[in-house]
């Protein structure tokens, strides 16, 4: 795309010709000057977390349970909260929405209640975390009955990472050709068997990309467990993985990360700058996956 | 021709999408075994019609069909196992597709699909699929390679191979050709006579001289509309019934 | 003859049935998300109590009073104006021209990693964000200012303008991407630089996607709770004023969504604090179900043309 400009540049060698050169190079500079301003703060903050955290930055951090009110020890069942609620929401949510998405994609006619459905979609993605909260604690906790327990949460959570599952999972099934789809059904073969057979296997890992993209969402929010299941402090054995029972109430590290940093006095700054940083590395670390996941699906093309 | 020998019986098949018709009733038979040629000019209905005959015009929703379509005297538009129906009838596309499967796979993927699990079966099956369609000798050895890696040529013979997997009684050719060379032509064409033994075959081609070529009887629609059909000898003797016939075979326009 | 078994059939109709149920799920959720907030606050509203009026527009907002408790949340709302507002001024100019950088001036290489970053961004969790604006902004602004107190408009204003620039950006990029190609040759082939040829052609071309992109952004902004909740401090103030610079980014304010985490915790079920959090609730639903709806509308209107 550039080389046409230059061409053009070469036939502008007047004073209007390089004023126009001037605001050209102008505009560029602001524009990356503008990028910067966003990359390099992050850059910064990220760094200056670290430098806060490392006094308290070690295995025994994350393995340990809390001592001494909060301001001392590890945050392990925080850490285990938080695996327990993003596995069970996410599998709620990823079959519930994969087949939302193929519904939509293979087999909904495009009419007006397709139309409602996907503005559906779109909204519930657009609802605030503190009301999926208010729904969690309506639907799950009250009306269910489940009272306030890693099952209200986990199913608070799998409602609010659904409709991303659904619109990610869609992409990666519309990205296959509809020729497949035809050359399948003119022999015969089903709908369904067509899905199964060439459609899925060959969207799994874009589907698989936006499920990993929702671990890190799950892991991160706090107002939907804030009311519906998770509580300042539960007492579980260190590196005990089977601790929380599915109606019992637990510990999670965006919680932890709250609650430290604004309700308990006399922490040591390490210690949420630590588990802010633990927290930031898990979901950093998933993205991470995806995207690579992401570049290698696109070397690795069979079309 | 008795109608009840027959292999496909269209009666006052009329079809439309939306608002616009395409075919505006048409009545011919396709007899067993023949090679039944389809020419005529581009928006002439030859596709819909083909569509019909597999019933994959049902995926387009607002496509309206009218007639009946019999084969063997059941019509097949009020079938009551489409996918069923489907089986029995072969579908090339004018543009070559191969399945992101293995070519063993390409060919397998429809028994399996209907339940055939045994691997010498399927073993057998596709060696001979796809000797018939004149690929064997070009892939037997490289049976695990992907299918959408092959040439345009191939990957047309593939979707022969593919047709042939579910052992059809009709095979429908839509424009087969327009986009391999003339060499894979060729070799289509005479695996085409072979076939006729086995099956009946409907070729639909822009390629005047092809339909000449492998057409015992041919038919010309034109704009929907059938203009005339009769033994390919007829058709192209310059002799036809119809003046417009007459004009189109002799290239006067198309 | 291969014979679809008729075990197999049904099984297949079985599962298509399951996958329409889910199908409609999220039409499902929705509607569940109105009814259920809504029903945990209902008392209030029908009690005969609740002018919905008073609600809206009087800024005494002081539900845990025994003697007298008053239900005005036009403070709140202001709060949430504020710190929108505020993050829109900043994020929009910045999203926008790095939108228009990534699509339009870099070079594949660095858009790639421009991408990624930007995809990091948008990853990192409301409640670090909220954690950055309680320390290291807190910090900075009263070290900047002079400022009493770093829990401020500015400091949440600033932390929701980098949380929703990556969705503008990712958005704003798609809408400039969706331009066709030949716009852009036509415009280069008339001799003009490329700034000019974006401003003049790619922009109003775009305009809609841009929107839309922007609309979304401030969907986001008034929907997060955690950060705003942790840097914009406590105070049920108005920090507009007749007074310069209007807009007091130094003011602590609270926010609709943060008085609902904030206050949720200590109020008794079904008591009369606890169902006005969840009318707030159904409020906060309500602008952020139409600024989704608008911004859908928008796209949808490029896309029919």
């Amino acid at each position: 795309m550039t080389e046409p400009v230059n061409n053009a540049m070469r036939f502008t060698e007047t004073r209007i010709g390089r004023n126009c050169q001037l605001t050209e190079k102008i505009a560029k500079f602001v524009f990356l000057l503008m990028t910067l301003t966003m990359v390099l703060p992050l850059l910064l903050i990220v760094g200056f977390l670290f430098y806060k955290a490392w006094p308290a930055l070690s295995i025994d951090f994350v393995l340990e349970l809390p001592k001494n009110g909060m301001r001392a020890g590890g945050i392990w069942p925080a850490f285990l909260g938080t695996l327990y609620l993003v596995l069970i929401s996410l599998v709620i949510a990823a079959p519930i929405g994969v087949m939302a998405a193929i519904y939509l994609n293979e087999y909904a006619k495009e009419n007006w209640f397709t139309r409602i459905i996907n503005l559906a979609v779109i909204n519930l993605a657009g609802v605030p975390s503190i009301v999926h909260a208010l729904f969690g604690l309506g639907a799950f906790v009250l009306a269910a009955g489940l009272g306030r327990s890693v099952l209200a949460a986990s199913l608070t959570l799998a409602v609010m990472t659904l409709p991303v599952i659904i619109a990610s999972t869609k992409e990666a099934l519309s990205a296959v050709p509809m020729t497949f789809r035809q050359a399948s059904w003119n022999m015969g073969v089903s709908r369904w068997q067509t899905i199964r057979g060439i459609v899925m296997p060959n969207s799994i890992s874009g589907i698989l990309t936006g499920i990993i993209l929702q671990v890190s969402r799950a892991a991160g929010e706090t107002a939907p467990i804030m009311f519906t299941g998770v509580v300042f402090y539960k007492a579980v054995e260190k590196g005990d993985l089977l601790a929380y029972g599915l109606l019992d109430q637990c510990m999670a590290l965006a919680m932890h990360l709250y609650t430290i940093s604004t309700q308990v006095p006399g922490v040591p700054d390490a210690v949420p700058f630590a588990t802010a940083v633990l927290l930031l590395g898990v979901v950093l670390l998933v993205n991470a996956l995806s995207i690579g996941l992401r570049i290698y699906l696109r070397t690795h093309r069979k079309w | 021709m008795v109608a009840q020998r027959a292999k496909l019986n269209i009666d006052g098949l009329k079809v439309s999408y939306g608002s616009k018709q395409v075919i505006h009733g048409i009545n011919f038979d396709i007899q067993p075994n023949e090679i039944f040629g389809v020419i005529g000019p581009a928006q002439s209905g030859k596709t819909s019609m083909l569509r019909v005959i597999n019933r994959t015009i049902d995926f387009t929703a607002n496509a309206h069909v009218e007639g009946t379509v019999k084969m063997e005297g059941q019509n097949i538009l009020h079938v009551k196992d489409v996918y069923e129906y489907r089986r029995r009838i072969g579908m090339v596309a004018p543009l070559p597709v191969g399945l992101p499967l293995t070519i063993y796979d390409n060919v397998a993927f429809a028994p399996r699909s209907f339940g055939m699990k045994g691997k010498n079966e399927l073993n057998e099956l596709v060696q001979r699929c796809l000797e018939q369609a004149a690929l064997w000798d070009e892939v037997k050895d490289r049976l695990d390679t992907l299918g959408t890696m092959l040439s345009g040529g191939q990957q047309q013979r593939l979707t022969i191979a593919r047709a042939l997997s579910h052992q059809p009684e009709v095979l429908c050719l839509d424009e087969f050709s327009i986009a391999i060379d003339p060499v894979t032509t060729m070799k289509i064409e005479d695996v085409l006579k072979e076939l006729r033994n086995e099956m009946t075959i409907i070729l639909v081609t822009n390629l005047v001289q092809q339909a000449r070529r492998l057409a015992d009887r041919t038919m010309f629609l034109l704009n929907g509309n059938l203009v005339e059909v009769d033994s390919t000898e007829k058709m192209f003797s310059g002799n036809a019934k119809e003046t417009k016939t007459n004009e189109f075979v002799s290239g006067a326009f198309g | 003859m291969l014979q679809r078994s008729k075990h197999k059939a049904l099984l297949e109709g079985l599962i298509e049935w399951i996958i329409r149920i889910c199908g409609i799920s999220a039409v499902v959720f929705v509607f569940a998300i109105f009814l259920f907030v809504f029903w945990q606050g209902k008392g209030l509203i029908f009690s005969g109590d609740f002018d919905f009026w008073k609600f809206l527009t009087t800024k005494e907002w002081y539900p845990a009073s025994e003697s007298n408790p008053r239900y005005g949340v036009y403070a709140l709302i202001t709060g949430t104006i504020s710190v929108t507002v505020l993050a829109m001024v900043i994020a929009v100019p910045f999203g926008l021209g790095a939108a228009l950088f990534i699509s339009e001036f870099c070079s594949p290489k660095l858009k790639e990693t421009l991408k990624i970053v930007i995809e990091l961004l948008a990853a990192i969790p409301s409640v670090v964000w909220g954690f950055i604006g309680l320390t290291i902004m807190n910090q900075l602004i009263m070290e900047l200012f002079g400022a009493p107190i770093g829990l401020t408009v500015l400091n949440g204003a600033i932390i929701l303008a980098l949380m929703s620039v990556p969705i503008i950006v990712s958005i704003g990029e798609d809408a400039l991407q969706a331009v066709p190609d030949s716009y852009r040759e036509a415009g280069i082939g008339l001799g003009v630089t490329r700034w000019q040829m974006v401003y003049k052609v790619l922009l109003p071309a775009a305009k809609n996607g841009l929107l839309a992109a922007v609309l979304l952004g401030v969907g986001r902004a008034i929907g997060e709770t955690m950060a705003v909740l942790m840097a914009t401090g406590h105070a049920v103030h108005i920090p507009f004023d007749a007074e310069f610079p209007f807009l007091h980014g130094l003011d602590s304010v609270r926010t609709l969504t943060a008085t609902i985490a904030a206050e949720l915790g200590e109020t008794a079920r079904d008591s009369s604090h606890y169902q006005v959090l969840f009318i707030i609730g159904i409020l906060l639903f309500t602008i952020t179900f139409a600024v989704n709806l608008a911004a859908d509308l928008i796209v949808k209107g490029i896309k029919g043309k």
